[in-house]
Parts: structure tokens; C-alpha cells; sequence
């Protein structure tokens, strides 16, 4: 894969506006609606980071600690406080079709009211592309995720192992240089979660698309990454390691040195979360910040296990 | 056997049942003229559906009303989806709708005589009238409704602002658009009442409003009875329609 630096992230900061987010979220999306930080606080500060081209990169970090807020900002979905964000060297600035997003919840980014073939058309129709074409490059990216003969279902006829297959076809189809996901996985059983992981790899291998996935789970970062990013937490985050991934694909969990590699980005993860919340007790006083510190402290233990 | 009789409850036969026979008791009481019994009403009903004049009656009321009613959709809706979709529509119109979905169209009635003249016009402007704010209302709330998500998924596949709000937004206000479309039938019908009231000689409401002139109280009954049954067919078909049509839209019924 080539050495270009595909996503250039410099000095991003972002401090949610509360007066604004009640403008923002009057329609109905509770997904944060229980914020508790200050106004003044800003969920990340100065993060740098760069994603080269046909990277497979991921964001590791514990819940709340901004990782779903940095992709947002990379989607083009979320404004910057300060700093900048650029693909190919080009400040981004909204939402666009280079950059394809496959979301957490598959249920609210799935047109439930197309069919699997139509929903995976989608962004070809909303370029134009012509009936026969689009049909073509939808039942290649159909295959590609395994979901030859469903074509005609709609999404109340799919489990959600499926429904995420759906996006990423939907996703592949528009052919975007960059793949942006949120746990995409996260609702899924153990069973199924492991066969998309795979799939997953195969086509970014397949494809040589750029990949930024985010998850708070420690093997799925080491079993998918090539880089892993490790945030510590809320309010002030920030990527503050980077992690290598020294094995080949297919990895095995169960060897013993993979094994031993993911204890080693558990303690990455925990020194990291450690180290932050003893800067911020330092920084303010009274606070029942501690506890949520050892709260996920042990859930980013309970992952790793 | 146990389902039978819960089927049967279900139904609602036995609450119509238990109503026709307190409607008989009540009427014992009374003077056909005031208050006629069911087999005084049938009877009634009996020489309109005869003679021809109920059937006119209602093919007139219902004209109206489907005539009414669809130009409500038609404006209705759109209003609806642009209001909830763009902010600045929103603030231009829904001052407005705030205030007259408060005044009824009964209220117009002589108003809109007087501007639009004693033919057709100005009923249908008035059952319009009557069934817009339901309808509008309704769709908002459906726009309000649609996870931001999809709107999001529909930008990063490329979709621009147009194409965002109709293929997400129309599609996504389907189920309480709807709504507003059943609930403006129903406006709709009890609204013809009051624009056949004045300057009609036919039509539901029309009969309702002036066999009282000829002491025909069981007409008056009929045309009550026929309003309701009108509505709860119209009602049931929509839902059905919409049921089997629209169903991967998120209509239940
Ligand atoms: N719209 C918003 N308005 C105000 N604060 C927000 C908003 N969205 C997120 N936050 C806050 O920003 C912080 C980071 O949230 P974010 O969703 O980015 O976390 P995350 O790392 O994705 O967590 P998770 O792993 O649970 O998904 C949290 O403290 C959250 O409460
Ligand atoms: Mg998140």
C-alpha cells in the first residue's frame, strides 16, 4: 500500500456548545442527551493524528471518552472548535460521499422502506448513475458482503448480523476512498461479530480502502487494526499512544502471542485512562470523577478478557 | 371457546347490540317527532333509500368531501414536510397555524359565503379548511420524528439537500402523514355538516339540518347513523390500504 497520507488530524479540539446542542437535538436524538460535563469543558483537546492511504486504522478508548465525537468531526457531521481536519490535504468541511460512514445502529441509518438491493444503490442514484450500472456495482458489493439472495428483502427481514451487511454494502457501493465505522459490531452476538470481522478484513483487502474504526473493545482493535489509536478519557481527551500491530492477517486469538499482545494494549488502555483521571483530580477538586475512573477502568478489563 | 366469546366482545357487536336496545327502551318514552325509535328510524330510512333522495344525499356529501379532504392532502402535506424539514418555513408559517387551527370552520361559515358565494366553492373551502390542520400537524410531527441518522447516512452517500429531503424525509413522515390523512377524513366529515347547513338542497348535512323543518326526526336520525357509518368505512378502508401498501414504511394500521 502506498505512503500518502490520507486523513491529516492537527491540533483538533471540540467543546460541545450546550445552548446550541438544545437547537441541534430537537429531533429526537437522545443518543447524549444525558451530558453531564461543564459547558466549559472541552470533550478533546489537541488531537493529532495521521491515517495513511489504505490504512486500516482504529480508535481504542473507553466509553465517553470522545471517540465517537472525533469521527463525527471526520464524517463532517460535527463542527471543529479549533484546529483541522484534512483528506488528501483538503479541509473538511461536511458531510461527503469520499468519506463513507457505516454506523453503530443499524436500524436508524437503514432505509427501512427500500429494499437491500435499493438501499445499496442509494448513493449511485443520488449520482446519477444510470439503472442497469447501478444494479450491476449493487449485486457485486451484495455479494462481496454475503448477502446474495436477500435482495429483495427489506430491513424488518434481516437480523442485525445482516442489517450491518447492508450497510457496508451500501457503503462499499458508493465507493468512498475512506470507510468510517462506529462499533459496528457492538450489537452483535460473539458468532456473528467474528465472521463480519473476517469479512470485514477480506474486503479491505479485497477493496484497499481506508479504514477508521472505532471500538472500545481491546481484541477486536488488536484482531482488526493495523494501527490502533488509544484516547484517554473526557473532558481534555486526546489520542495520546499509538499502537502497532506486529501480526499478519488472518490473526488468531487464540496464540498465545496475539494473546499477550492484547494484555500489553490493555495496559496501554489502562495507564492511559490512569493517567488522565489522576490529571484531572489534580485539576479539580470535588468530583465523583474517581469513580467513574475505576468504573472503566473495570470495563475496559471485562473487554479484554 | 373462550376465543369465540372474546372474538365476539372484540368486535364490538355487543356494545352496538346493548346501545340499539337502550336507543329502543329510551324511545318508548317519547313522541317520534323528538325522539324516534330504531324501527321508526328504519322506517324513515326505508323511504329515503326508496324514493332515491338518501343516495343522492350521500354520493353529494361524499363528493364534497373526498373533494375537500384531497385538496387538504394536497396543500397539507407539502406544508407539513417543508415546515418540519427547514427551519426558516417553520418560522415564517407555523404562527399562523398555531392560531387558526383554533378557530373553527364553523366560524368562517358565513365568511366564506359571503367571499367565495353560495355554490360549491365555499364548502369545499370549508371542509379544506377544517381538515388542513390535522393533516399539517400530523406530518410535522413525522418529520420530527425521523433519526437524524438517516440523514447523515443519506449525505455521506452523496445526497444533497433536495435529494436528502425526499428520500428521506417524505419517506419518513409516511406513517404520521397518515395519521393526519385519517384524522382530516374524520374533520372532513363532521365538517360537512356545517357547510351544508347554509345555502345547499343537498347532501348528509343538508338532510340533517332540515328534516328538523319537517318535524322528520327519524330522518334526522338516518342521516346521524349514515355520517357514522360513512366515516367508519372510510376510516377502515384507508388503514387497510395504507396497511398493505405502505407497510415497509413503519404503518401499523
Ligand atoms: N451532542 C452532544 N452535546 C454535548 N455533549 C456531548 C454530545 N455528544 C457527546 N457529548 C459528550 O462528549 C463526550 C464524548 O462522547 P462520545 O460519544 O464521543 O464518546 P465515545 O467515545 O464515542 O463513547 P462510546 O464508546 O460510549 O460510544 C461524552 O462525555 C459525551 O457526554
Ligand atoms: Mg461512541
Amino acid at each position: 500500500m502506498s505512503n500518502n497520507t490520507k486523513i491529516k488530524i492537527e491540533h483538533i479540539s471540540k467543546k460541545y456548545d450546550v445552548e446550541n446542542k438544545a437547537l441541534l437535538f430537537t429531533k429526537g436524538n437522545s443518543a447524549h442527551d444525558n451530558f453531564v460535563g461543564h459547558e466549559t469543558d472541552y470533550v478533546l483537546k489537541d488531537v493529532n493524528l495521521e491515517i495513511q492511504e489504505g490504512e486500516f486504522h482504529i480508535f481504542l478508548g473507553a466509553s465517553g471518552c470522545g471517540k465517537t465525537t472525533l469521527l463525527n468531526i471526520v464524517a463532517g457531521f460535527l463542527n471543529k472548535t479549533e484546529g483541522s481536519v484534512k483528506l488528501d490535504g483538503k479541509e473538511i468541511s461536511g458531510p461527503g460521499s469520499e468519506r463513507g460512514v457505516v454506523f453503530q445502529n443499524a436500524d436508524s441509518a437503514i432505509f427501512p422502506w427500500l429494499t437491500v438491493q435499493k438501499n445499496v444503490e442509494y448513493g449511485l442514484r443520488m449520482r446519477g448513475v444510470k439503472k442497469d450500472e447501478r444494479k450491476k456495482i449493487a449485486l457485486d458489493a451484495i455479494e462481496l458482503v454475503g448477502l446474495k439472495g436477500h435482495e429483495y428483502k427489506y430491513s424488518d427481514e434481516l437480523s442485525g448480523g445482516m442489517k450491518q451487511r447492508v450497510q457496508i454494502a451500501r457503503s462499499i457501493a458508493a465507493n468512498p476512498e475512506v470507510l468510517i465505522m462506529d462499533e459496528p459490531f457492538g450489537a452483535l452476538d460473539a458468532q456473528t461479530r467474528r465472521t463480519l470481522q473476517d469479512e470485514l478484513i477480506n474486503i479491505w483487502k479485497k477493496t484497499g480502502k481506508t479504514i477508521l474504526f472505532v471500538t472500545h473493545d481491546i481484541a477486536e482493535a488488536v484482531y482488526l487494526g493495523e494501527n490502533i489509536s488509544i484516547f484517554s478519557v473526557a473532558p481534555d481527551a486526546s489520542i495520546v499512544d499509538k499502537i502497532t500491530v506486529p501480526y499478519k492477517y488472518p490473526r488468531d486469538v487464540n496464540d498465545q502471542r496475539v494473546g499477550e499482545f492484547i494484555k500489553y494494549t490493555t495496559e496501554q488502555l489502562e495507564n492511559a485512562i490512569r493517567a488522565s483521571k489522576a490529571k484531572h483530580t489534580g485539576l479539580q477538586t470535588a468530583d465523583n470523577e474517581g469513580e467513574s475512573a475505576g468504573n472503566e477502568l473495570a470495563e475496559a478489563k471485562s473487554v479484554a478478557v | 371457546m373462550k376465543n369465540i366469546t372474546r372474538k365476539i366482545i372484540k368486535s364490538g357487536i355487543i356494545s352496538w347490540a346493548v346501545l340499539f336496545v337502550i336507543w329502543g327502551i329510551v324511545s318508548l318514552f317519547y313522541a317520534e317527532s323528538f325522539f324516534p325509535s330504531p324501527v321508526e328510524t328504519f322506517v324513515g330510512f326505508k323511504e329515503i333509500v326508496l324514493n332515491g333522495k338518501l343516495w343522492e344525499d350521500i354520493s353529494i356529501s361524499v363528493q364534497r368531501v373526498l373533494l375537500g379532504w384531497s385538496r387538504a392532502l394536497l396543500i397539507g402535506i407539502p406544508v407539513g414536510l417543508l415546515i418540519g424539514r427547514f427551519r426558516i418555513v417553520n418560522w415564517f408559517i407555523e404562527p399562523f397555524i398555531n392560531f387558526f387551527r383554533f378557530v373553527p370552520a364553523i366560524g368562517f361559515l358565513t365568511l366564506f359565503l359571503m367571499w367565495f358565494g353560495v355554490g360549491e366553492e365555499s364548502k369545499l373551502i370549508l371542509i379544506t379548511y377544517a381538515s388542513i390542520f390535522p393533516i399539517i400537524i400530523n406530518t410535522i410531527a413525522g418529520v420530527n420524528t425521523i433519526n437524524p441518522v438517516k440523514y447523515q447516512a443519506a449525505e455521506s452517500l452523496g445526497a444533497n439537500r433536495f435529494q436528502s429531503f425526499i428520500t428521506v424525509t417524505v419517506p419518513g413522515a409516511v406513517p404520521s402523514i397518515l395519521t393526519g390523512a385519517r384524522l382530516g377524513l374524520s374533520t372532513a366529515i363532521i365538517s360537512i355538516v356545517g357547510a351544508e347547513m347554509l345555502a345547499a338542497n343537498s347532501g348528509l348535512g343538508y338532510l340533517v339540518y332540515t328534516s328538523r323543518l319537517y318535524y322528520r326526526t327519524d330522518w334526522i336520525f338516518v342521516g346521524i347513523v349514515t355520517l357514522g357509518v360513512l366515516g367508519f368505512f372510510a376510516d377502515k378502508f384507508l388503514r387497510f390500504v395504507a396497511k398493505k401498501s405502505l407497510k415497509h414504511y413503519g404503518v401499523t394500521g
